[in-house]
C-alpha cells in the first residue's frame, strides 16, 4: 500500500514537471479585424500568413513591440497592438454617471453645489476643483454618439472607396 | 520509507505550484486575476465609456462641436478604420470635429476623440490626419487617463476603481467622480498627460498607421509644419505636449527601428484634398 501511495505522489510530481514547458506558453487573442503573422520581429519581414479576430496564439515571450508566436508549428511575430490576453469582448453597454442626465440635453454649466460634509478631506486645490465652473455640453455629445457609419463603407473607405 | 513518502508530498506540491497560473485557474479566472495587470469585466469598460462621456461632454462644452455631416463622416472613416487594427474591439470610437482654429486633438476614455477644424485645415494627406488619430486612439487603447488618475478600486485595478466611482449614488461618489472628470480635463489642457505616455502614444500612432496601411511619416511631416507656427493656436499643444524635435526623433527611430517601408503605404492625398473641399 505504501509502495503504491509513493509510487502515485513520484508519478504525478513527475508528470507535473514535465507538463510544465508545455503551460509555461502564454495565450494571446487577436482583437484586431485581422492580424499578419511575420517571419520575424519587423515590418520588412516576410508574412508567413493572416489570421482573424479571436485567433488564439500560444506565445513564448515578447521582443520589442511584438509577440513571439507559434503559428502553423513555426515561429512567428504578432504586433503587440492587435493582441491582448483574453478573447475579444462584445461591445459593452454604458453604466450611467450619477447627474449625467442626457436626456437635459441643453448646455448647461456644471454643478457647483457641494455640501460641505462631502468636501470635508479634501486638499485646497481639490475644493477649487468643486467649484470650478464648466460649459457641458450633453447634446453636442447626442450628436456625436447618434453619428452612425456603417462598417462596409469603412471596409470600402480602406479599400480606397470615395466617402 | 516512512521518511520517503512525506518527501515526495513535498515535491508533489512544490511541483502543482509552479503550475503557471493560468493553467491552474483557467483562462475566465486568470483574465479577472489582479496579478494579470488589470480587470476587464464588462462593468469596467463601461465605466470607461461613462467617465469618457462626461470628459467628452465638457469638451464639447469648451469648444462648440463642428456639425458638418460630410466632413465627420470622413474624419470616422480615417478613424474607424484605423480602429479596426487595435486591441480594443469592446469600444465603439466616436470621431468627432471641434469648431476651434486651435491646433490640436483630444481623446476621451471609452472611445471619443476628437480634432479641432484647424488641425484639420493644416493636415495635407490623408496619413497626416491618420497620424495625429492614430496618436490620440494610443491614448485610448493604453488607457492613459484611466491610470494616471489612479483611482484603485479593490482588487488594486484603476479600472475597477472606475466602476465604482461611476457607480456610486452618494454625495461623496458624486463629488470624486466631478474631480477625477476634473483632473482629466487638466490632462487635456493644462497639465498634458506622462511624458512615458506622450512618447508611447507617438510610437503606437507610427505602428498603427502602418498596420492599416498609411503612411507612418505623416504624423512627424504634420509635427514638424504644426512646429514652425507660433501664438494661440499652439497654446495649448505646446503646453501638455513635449518638444515637437523629441516627437519627430522618436517618430523617426519607430520607423526605422520596426523597418517601415514608408514608400509602400498610401498617403490619399486626393482623397483627403476632396473631403477639405466641404471644410468651411
Amino acid at each position: 500500500m505504501k509502495v503504491k501511495i509513493l509510487l502515485f505522489f513520484i508519478i504525478a510530481a513527475m508528470t507535473l514537471m514535465f507538463a510544465q514547458p508545455l503551460f509555461a506558453l502564454d495565450a494571446y487573442y487577436v482583437q484586431s479585424i485581422k492580424a499578419k503573422v511575420m517571419s520575424a520581429s519587423s515590418f520588412k519581414s516576410a508574412i508567413l500568413g493572416e489570421v482573424g479576430k479571436g485567433y488564439k496564439f500560444e506565445s513564448s515571450g515578447r521582443q520589442g513591440s511584438w509577440i513571439k508566436v507559434t503559428f502553423n508549428a513555426k515561429e512567428g511575430y504578432v504586433s503587440t497592438l492587435l493582441l491582448s490576453t483574453h478573447p475579444p469582448m462584445e461591445k459593452a453597454g454604458l453604466i450611467k454617471a450619477e447627474g449625467a442626465d442626457i436626456n437635459q440635453g441643453v448646455r448647461r454649466r456644471a454643478s457647483t453645489s457641494t455640501s460641505a460634509a462631502a468636501a470635508r478631506g479634501l486638499t485646497s486645490d481639490d475644493r477649487m476643483r468643486t467649484s470650478r465652473e464648466e460649459e457641458i455640453d450633453y447634446k453636442a455629445l447626442e450628436k456625436v454618439e447618434a453619428f452612425v457609419v456603417n462598417p462596409d463603407e469603412v471596409a470600402r473607405f480602406m479599400t480606397g472607396g470615395k466617402p | 520509507m516512512k521518511r520517503l513518502i512525506p518527501a515526495c508530498v513535498v515535491l508533489f506540491l512544490g511541483a502543482f505550484a509552479a503550475l503557471p497560473v493560468s493553467y491552474v485557474y483557467g483562462e475566465e479566472e486568470w483574465r479577472q486575476r489582479p496579478s494579470s495587470g488589470e480587470t476587464v469585466g464588462a462593468d469596467d469598460i463601461s465605466a470607461e465609456i461613462a467617465f469618457g462621456r462626461e470628459v467628452s461632454a465638457r469638451i464639447l462644452g469648451r469648444y462648440k462641436l463642428y456639425d458638418n455631416p460630410d466632413v465627420t463622416k470622413y474624419v470616422n472613416l480615417v478613424g474607424r478604420s484605423l480602429v479596426l487594427n487595435t486591441n480594443r474591439p469592446e469600444l465603439d470610437f466616436r470621431f468627432a470635429v471641434l469648431d476651434s482654429s486651435e491646433l490640436n486633438a483630444y481623446a476621451a476614455p471609452g472611445g471619443y476623440v476628437f480634432i479641432t477644424k484647424g488641425a484639420l485645415a493644416l493636415v495635407k494627406d490623408e496619413s497626416e490626419l491618420a497620424g495625429v488619430l492614430a496618436h490620440e486612439i494610443s491614448h485610448i487603447t493604453g488607457k492613459h487617463v484611466v491610470k494616471e488618475l489612479n483611482i484603485k478600486g479593490t482588487e488594486d485595478s484603476a479600472v475597477s476603481g472606475f466602476a465604482r466611482l461611476v457607480g456610486g449614488s452618494s454625495e461623496s461618489a458624486r463629488l470624486a467622480f466631478s474631480q477625477a472628470v476634473d483632473k482629466a480635463l487638466d490632462m487635456l489642457f493644462k497639465d498634458g498627460y506622462k511624458r512615458e505616455d506622450e512618447t508611447e502614444a507617438d510610437r503606437n500612432a507610427v505602428l498603427l498607421c502602418a498596420l492599416t496601411g498609411y503612411d507612418p511619416s505623416g504624423l512627424g511631416r504634420y509635427l514638424e509644419r504644426i512646429g514652425a507656427i507660433k501664438g494661440k493656436q499652439t497654446e495649448v499643444i505646446d503646453r501638455t505636449h513635449p518638444s515637437f524635435s523629441a516627437r519627430l526623433a522618436w517618430i523617426k527611430e519607430t520607423i526605422a527601428g520596426e523597418g517601415v517601408d514608408t514608400a509602400g503605404l498610401k498617403t490619399n492625398k486626393e482623397r483627403l484634398t476632396e473631403a477639405k473641399k466641404n471644410l468651411k
